[in-house]
């Protein structure tokens, strides 16, 4: 376990330093001069010089993602002018946007990007799994079709259109509930709750049919493996081989499915958030991205590159606690 | 005597895609009687297991068609509620199955499957479902009951899980035990403790068993009665001696016929050369795996799997070498660098002259077409998308000899010599049944007119009579195209029809090497003579004298 933790953690390491590498690297590849957007119309050279050096532009390529590596475990201090700015660790620079800090600005988008997707993969899983569920035990032929196409076409549906027609018929015609707005958890839960729903209904019902199309084939598969006939063979009332006998084999791929959904949503849930105007991640990487900000897509990035290494330990550590033949080495 | 099965006028239908129906088993009559064994004899399709299933109403909800009676304590479970047939299961009649690996819930201990089984038809407490739980895993001789309780499926051998399933079987204390081909899947010597521990349970608890098997040899030792099946009827029905010493019907005498034994008179053999030239050498071969990423960097596991760890012996021309041993003893990888489908971690093979194990793939090519392969599984060793003329054809046009329409003459010739109509030329490998299969299989080995041919258990998935016109096809080619032969079985009764010489693998090492003769009479390793000890007997009474020895020297051990 410990060498598996030494592993985990070393490898993620790997991961993000070549992550944020990479999206340095690109970004210089890229056409755009941020100096000189900051700049604006009619800058002169001497103008765009000091830009330059102002926002660390005019040092090496290697030098720069040095420095930016120094200041998120060590800090860095900025000095714009006379003032000299210090940024503690762990510093990820100042947007060249907004001239507030990135961490700060990560720290207010994760909460809504993390309440929007929890909320969203609860609802998921609750309607997947018991869709796909239904459509295998009913054995009612007519429900099972019913379902089947429900979940092909939320398979099919873009989300943009399901967030659309949601905000028309719950919040603008029928007025059940606002138009979104972010409201903290810390704040008013009720409030949050009811702010978040129409988003996370809007994102359950696609995740959802991944999670139904998978829940079904993995409940077939399980109902035909030898140990469940050994079940019945016993004596065993078919309630309770499903329940103690197949849902557990059938369900544990959904750990690593869903952990992965996570990370997705949290990370790249951008028209979502656009469409119900959540400030999250997603919408601040692509505002961040339209305005060539470079300390805010990094930080975004390597951020969001954490949220799927980490994402992806729990699925392992999950899955070896619920199957005994998976150990973690 | 009392009946505590009985089955009357059983039929079994299943319909099948089209309108059409198999009649998998028709009109079948017998009895058990209380303490008694009856065995169920019958090659693939007999309708043996689909008897089976019927014994425990296990045909429920699905698409086959159940008529007749089967009587288990005065209930007839072809007619009875589910709830009744419920309450039978495992009180009354309870099925240990062919597959020990997956017949257990992998998610839960063995201790609290047992356990659960006993609950639900005792409404015992916890407490006392765990005491009765250890008590028959102690009977059926599982060390430590008490700390296996919490094993999980996945620690316990093939065989530990055999005895497992019994205990699940034993622990409601049903009147019938069905036991439906319980040790196919098992090793030889792990076959006759299953079969030795179900003889005694038996004697034990006064049970009755109803034993199925493909194998005549399996049921001789254990059944007081036996049924042989065929095409879902009994052909015969008898004591275990009359059917097995002094059967009546054409099938069930042809079918003892087929089967390999190893009391049978040694085949005859042509006189060995004076001085047999040697084809392959092979010098202190090795294979060792490394075990998989992390536990070779952190401590423990730094230790090689040693597949096959040195072994060396000759390969004589002309002579086939039978390679046997227990699943893990090394022989499959040691066939496969024979042929150098696998590269040796150590040691030479020497094929006429060159040493084959290392040298690159190129230099080894020309020598390829004389180093030729028949496997296992004749399904999955044949390309289902091509058709069983292309796939023998294969070979001729990597050769690139032959123009098209010579290939095509060569393959129709070779279909024909291994019993192929050459007319299927142009059928795919589903359209052919196991044993034809196989021969397509041969056809392909044969087509460059190899010097050798290593066939890995090549008649492990066939039915007996299917496997004794393999072997004889075997040794006709081998006649005609003068091939040295190494032949890779775990059946020894199989090794000792085919091989002149027999080497036996354990752990990776050669025990022992000899010839058929003195191997199979006078055996000089103790590990060969528990191999031999454990491999079924036909004759009755044999039977149960050889499980009395293996009973003597497991109480000497």
């Amino acid at each position: 376990m410990t060498g598996y933790l030494i592993r985990r953690i070393v490898g993620a390491a790997v991961v993000l330093l070549a992550l944020s590498a990479i999206v340095y690297g690109l970004f210089y590849a890229g056409p755009s001069d941020p100096a000189l957007l900051a700049c604006g119309k009619g800058c002169t050279p001497d103008r765009l010089a000091v830009v330059k050096s102002s926002m660390g532009l005019d040092k090496p390529l290697v030098d720069q993602y040095l420095s930016f590596l120094h200041a998120i475990f060590l800090g860095h201090d900025y000095s714009t002018g006379p003032s000299v700015q210090h940024c503690a660790a762990p510093c990820l620079g100042y947007s060249f946007e907004t001239d507030q800090p990135v961490t700060t600005m990560l720290g207010a988008a994760l909460p809504v990007s993390a309440s929007l997707a929890l909320g969203a993969l609860a609802l998921s899983l609750l309607l997947g799994i018991g869709a796909g569920l239904v459509t295998v035990l009913s054995r009612r032929r007519w429900l099972d079709r019913v379902l089947n196409t429900v979940i092909l076409v939320g398979y099919a549906t873009p989300v943009f259109l399901v967030a659309l027609v949601l905000l028309i018929v719950f919040s603008a015609d029928l007025q059940w509930l606002p138009f979104p707005t972010y409201v903290p958890l810390t704040q008013d839960p009720a409030a949050w709750a009811q702010n978040l729903l129409l988003p996370w209904i809007a994102l359950a019902l696609i995740a959802a049919a991944a999670y139904a199309r998978m829940t079904r084939a993995q409940t077939l598969e399980t109902l035909s493996e030898d140990h469940v006939r050994t079940a019945r063979a016993y004596g065993l009332p078919e309630r309770r081989v499903i329940t103690r006998h197949v849902l557990r084999g059938a369900l544990t791929p959904l750990v690593t499915m869903a952990a992965i959904d996570l990370a997705n949503i949290m990370t790249s849930a951008v028209l979502t958030e656009t469409m119900f105007g959540l400030p999250g991640i997603g919408h601040t990487l692509v505002s961040a991205v339209s305005s060539t900000d470079l300390p805010v897509i990094v930080g975004v990035t390597v951020t969001a590159g954490g949220v799927y290494v980490l994402a992806n330990a729990v699925a392992d550590i999950l899955y070896a606690a619920i199957d005994p033949r998976v150990e973690l080495a | 005597m009392s009946s505590v099965l009985e089955v009357k006028g059983l039929t079994i239908d299943f319909p099948v895609r089209g309108g059409g129906i198999v009649h998998a088993v028709k009109d079948l009559d017998f009895s058990v009687e209380a303490g008694s064994a009856l065995g169920i004899v019958g090659q693939s399709g007999s309708g043996k297991s689909a008897t089976a299933l019927s014994l425990l109403g296990l045909h429920r909800g699905t698409s086959a068609r159940v008529s007749g009676q089967v009587l288990v304590g005065g209930v007839d479970l072809v007619s009875a509620t589910d709830a009744e047939v419920r309450r039978l299961r495992a009180s009354k009649i309870a099925m240990v199955f062919q597959d020990p690996l997956t017949a257990l819930d992998p998610f839960h201990t063995i201790g609290d499957q047992i356990s659960e089984v006993y609950r639900l038809h005792t409404k015992a407490s916890r407490a006392e479902a765990r005491a009765r739980t250890i008590e028959v895993l102690r009977q059926v001789r599982i060390p430590d009951a008490g700390r296996r309780y919490r094993a999980h499926p996945h620690e316990f051998s093939g065989g530990m899980r055999q005895r497992a399933l019994i205990a699940m079987a034993l622990a409601c204390r049903p009147a019938v035990l069905v036991a439906d081909e319980p040790t196919t899947a098992l090793d030889v010597t792990v076959q006759a403790q299953i079969l030795d521990l179900l003889d005694e349970v038996r004697a034990e608890t006064g049970m009755a068993l109803v034993l199925i098997s493909h194998d005549l040899g399996v049921v001789a030792g254990t059944a007081d009665e036996v049924v042989v099946m065929h095409e879902g009827s009994a052909v015969e029905v008898g004591s275990a001696e009359q059917v097995l010493l002094d059967p009546q019907d054409a099938y069930t005498q042809g079918l003892l016929a087929a089967m390999p034994r190893l009391d049978a008179p040694l085949p005859e053999r042509a006189a060995a050369q004076s001085e047999p030239s040697v084809l392959v050498q092979v010098e202190d071969v090795a294979k060792h795996y490394r075990r998989g990423g992390a536990a070779a960097v952190f401590g423990r596991g730094n230790e090689p799997v040693r597949a096959v760890d040195g072994v060396s012996l000759d390969l004589r021309a002309g002579e086939t070498l039978g390679l046997v041993g227990e699943s893990g003893s090394g022989k499959t990888t040691l066939a496969r660098m024979l042929v150098r489908l696998l590269d040796p971690s150590a040691g030479r093979v020497v094929f006429s002259g060159t040493d084959i194990s290392a040298i690159p793939e190129r230099q080894l090519r020309p020598l390829r077409r004389d180093l030729q392969m028949v496997f296992q599984d004749p399904l999955s060793s044949l390309n289902p998308r091509r058709s069983v003329g292309e796939t023998i054809a294969d070979p001729l046009r990597i050769a690139d000899e032959l123009s098209d329409a010579e290939i095509r003459t060569a393959v129709r010739e070779l279909m024909t010599k291994v019993g192929l109509d050459p007319e299927s030329y142009d059928r795919f490998p589903h359209e052919f049944s196991g044993g034809m299969r196989q021969r397509v299989g041969i056809a392909r080995a044969l087509a460059l007119r190899p010097k050798l041919l290593v066939c890995d258990e090549p008649v492990a998935s066939l039915d007996v009579s299917t496997q004794a016109v393999i072997l004889d096809l075997l040794r006709d080619v081998q006649r005609e195209y003068g091939l040295t032969v190494v032949f890779v079985a775990h059946d020894l009764a199989v090794v000792r029809q085919v091989a002149d010489r027999v080497a036996v693998m354990r752990a990776g090492k050669i025990v022992e090497l000899a010839d058929a003769a003195t191997l199979f009479d006078a055996p000089q390793h103790e590990y060969t003579r528990t191999l031999l000890d454990a491999v079924p007997i036909v004759d009755p009474a044999a039977a149960r004298a050889q499980r009395l020895r293996r009973r003597e020297a497991l109480a000497a051990a």
